[in-house]
């Protein structure tokens, strides 16, 4: 079962329409025995200023809805809007950042200038400001001084992910799309994130991100889906869904309720 | 196309950074060490090494423009490998720009590197003797099989017009087959050629098969030969005037030049292959189909031998239907005339006509979109 979108179109605070629109999404990959229902009939909304989070178990259909979100592929049924169009054209692509949850794929560039790159791309312009904006980004994720002009082939995970996050974020885009954000940072890495996710939410951002950690739901979260099997069981703020359980993961909520075929299995 | 610009300027960061140019260059330097151990040392050596030497240079710069251009195909298959596709069809431009971004840094590459290359043999070449010096040449156009006897076995002159006077003294050079004769002849015995160019003439030994270089005065503008002796008749092949000097450096950068173009051309195939198969798939495939054109050259010898069984008839007309598809490379040949002596000619362009077909449809596969890409209907 999916609850209905909670608020289908409804325009936010400050008058502006929701970034992401997301009705009964519907997808499967394979074909025949091999076939795997993904998303059965998801359906959520994302204001500007808010921060939505996807939990579940792996094969819950995270990824899937990202991957719907920023139009790398498109639903079986069912329809996806961004910034009040199809989800995938240029200008939602502008406007959108993408942190993938493994981020070192540029091994050759430096960290400066995979951040420019991103820049350049998402049409920053002029230099002067480019250079300005990705030395901001940069200091805002908290890579360090002397490796950003190091290959990023050596980065640790943790400063791989920084980067991403700071191109992603460089040219200032209304929506955030994070995989795992916090996945493979350390406590002071995800303090970070989640100052950077604080602000960009202050300057009217939306963030859509999928995580298996506590505290990134909770620290930047203001509400979650809860996925399991390609549907929302559970929606809510992360603090009430996880009201009464003092454990630092989120196994609790992500346990398959009692009797339902997750659980049998 | 600014956005292009920038996937051309990652691509090429990449490459210039990355193991696979070193790689290149140190296999580059070993080919040029090797040209240098194949070249004459002792004083009075003939011609005959320094073009072995520099016919092996023109191949290395033949086949870095063919392998360049079939490494073209790793980058869009390197974007989908280490993941990096999905995360730039996330950005702004249109991934079209992307598949052009890959298509001009391969081109630039692969013309770059074969410029670099010959540049680097136009300039160390003449001072380490591995190419000889280049002339400027005119080619003559005997007809075919032009003989110096009649049908009786009669001696007879054979006069050639030059296609312009030279303003200083150069030389004829001669290309000839024998004929009319059989092995069961024997030896062929020595041969000799006269002739006579304005006022001065002379006599010259004529190799069994071969070249013959005529002395020729400034401003000649005919030339009579005559066979001296001999059992048999000779045939003129192919002629050209050479006369001033070139730079070696320019007409080896020519060479580099129609050779990168060649491989400029297979660029788009390849990133067009690559889209829908790994790097190595799209690399093979782009060799498969030079070494088919080459074929092209090769086939009609065939019809030469005895006739096959139906079997090998079948695999032969799979060989031509094939080789008919590929482009006719067999012009190429011709760029191998500084290797001789002989700067090329701008006409040399001409052999890059039947590649037009191919890169138009290298061009398509690049740019028109899949059913389903990432973006949908923009991909």
């Amino acid at each position: 079962m999916s609850p209905a979108p909670s608020t289908p179109d409804r325009p936010a605070g400050e008058g502006r329409p929701a970034v992401v629109v997301a009705e009964a999404l519907a997808m499967a990959y394979g074909r025949g025995a091999s076939r795997v229902q993904a998303l059965a009939g998801l359906s959520f909304t994302l204001q500007p200023g808010e921060c939505l989070g996807l939990l579940g178990v792996n094969g819950s259909g995270k990824s899937t809805t990202l991957r719907l979100v920023l139009g790398l592929e498109r639903p079986a049924s069912g329809r996806v809007e961004v910034l009040g169009g199809r989800a995938g054209r240029r200008e939602a692509r502008a406007q959108t950042g993408f942190v993938p949850e493994e981020a070192r794929r540029f091994g050759l560039l430096t960290g400066r200038e995979t951040v420019d790159l991103f820049a350049s791309l998402q049409g920053v312009r002029p230099r002067r400001e480019r250079q300005r904006r990705v030395e901001e980004a940069l200091a805002l994720v908290g890579l360090p001084a002397d490796a950003r002009d190091r290959r990023v082939a050596g980065y640790s995970r943790g400063m791989a992910r920084r980067l991403a996050l700071a191109a992603a974020w460089v040219h200032r885009p209304r929506l955030l799309v994070l995989d795992e954000p916090t996945s493979g940072l350390d406590p002071l890495g995800t303090e970070e994130v989640l100052a950077l996710l604080a602000r960009h939410r202050r300057e009217g951002g939306a963030a859509l991100l999928s995580t298996h950690d506590r505290v990134t739901a909770e620290g930047a979260c203001d509400r979650a889906l809860v996925l399991q099997r390609g549907t929302c069981v559970r929606e809510g703020a992360p603090s009430a869904l996880l009201a009464g359980d003092a454990r630092a993961s989120l196994a609790a909520l992500l346990r398959p309720a009692p009797g339902s075929d997750d659980a049998r299995a | 196309m600014r956005e292009a610009a920038l996937y051309l300027a990652l691509d090429l960061r990449q490459v210039l950074r990355g193991r696979a140019l070193r790689a290149a260059a140190w296999r580059v330097l070993a080919a040029l060490a090797l040209a240098f151990l194949m070249a004459p040392r002792a004083p009075g050596e003939d011609g005959a090494a320094v073009g072995l030497s520099a016919t092996w240079l023109a191949w290395v710069l033949g086949a870095l423009a063919v392998m360049g251009a079939s490494a073209c195909g790793a980058f869009l298959a390197g974007d989908r490998l280490d993941g990096r596709r999905a995360w730039l069809c996330t950005l702004g431009p249109p991934e079209v720009l992307r598949r052009v971004g890959a298509l001009l840094a391969g081109a630039v590459l692969v013309l770059g590197g074969c410029l670099l290359v010959a540049a680097l043999v136009g300039l160390l070449g003449p001072v380490l003797g591995l190419v000889p010096p280049v002339r400027h040449a005119h080619a003559l156009a005997p007809e075919r099989a032009t003989g110096f006897r009649d049908a009786r076995g009669v001696a007879r002159p054979v006069t050639l017009g030059l296609p312009l006077a030279l303003d200083v003294p150069g030389t004829l050079l001669l290309e000839t087959r024998p004929r009319g004769w059989t092995p069961s002849l024997g030896e062929p015995g020595s041969l000799r050629l006269g002739w006579q160019a304005g006022a001065a003439s002379g006599e010259l030994d004529v190799p069994w098969r071969g070249r013959v270089q005529v002395p020729l005065e400034a401003g000649a503008r005919e030339v009579r030969l005559s066979l001296v002796g001999g059992t048999y008749d000779l045939a003129l092949v192919r002629g050209w005037m050479l006369g001033e000097p070139r730079s070696a450096l320019a007409s080896w950068l020519w060479v580099g030049w129609v050779l990168g173009l060649v491989g400029v051309a297979l660029v788009p195939w390849s990133v067009g292959l690559s889209r829908a198969t790994s790097a190595p798939t799209a690399a093979g495939a782009t060799v498969i189909l030079v070494l088919l054109a080459g074929m092209r050259g090769v086939l009609p010898e065939l019809d030469a031998l005895p006739a096959p069984g139906a079997l090998q008839q079948a695999a032969r007309s799979v060989l031509e239907a094939a080789s008919a598809l590929a482009p006719d490379l067999t012009g190429l040949v011709h760029c191998a005339e500084p290797c001789v002596g002989r700067a090329l000619e701008p006409t040399v362009l001409q052999v890059l006509a039947p590649l037009a077909p191919l890169a138009l449809c290298g061009l398509g596969l690049v740019l028109l979109p899949l059913r389903r890409g990432p973006q949908g209907d923009e991909a």
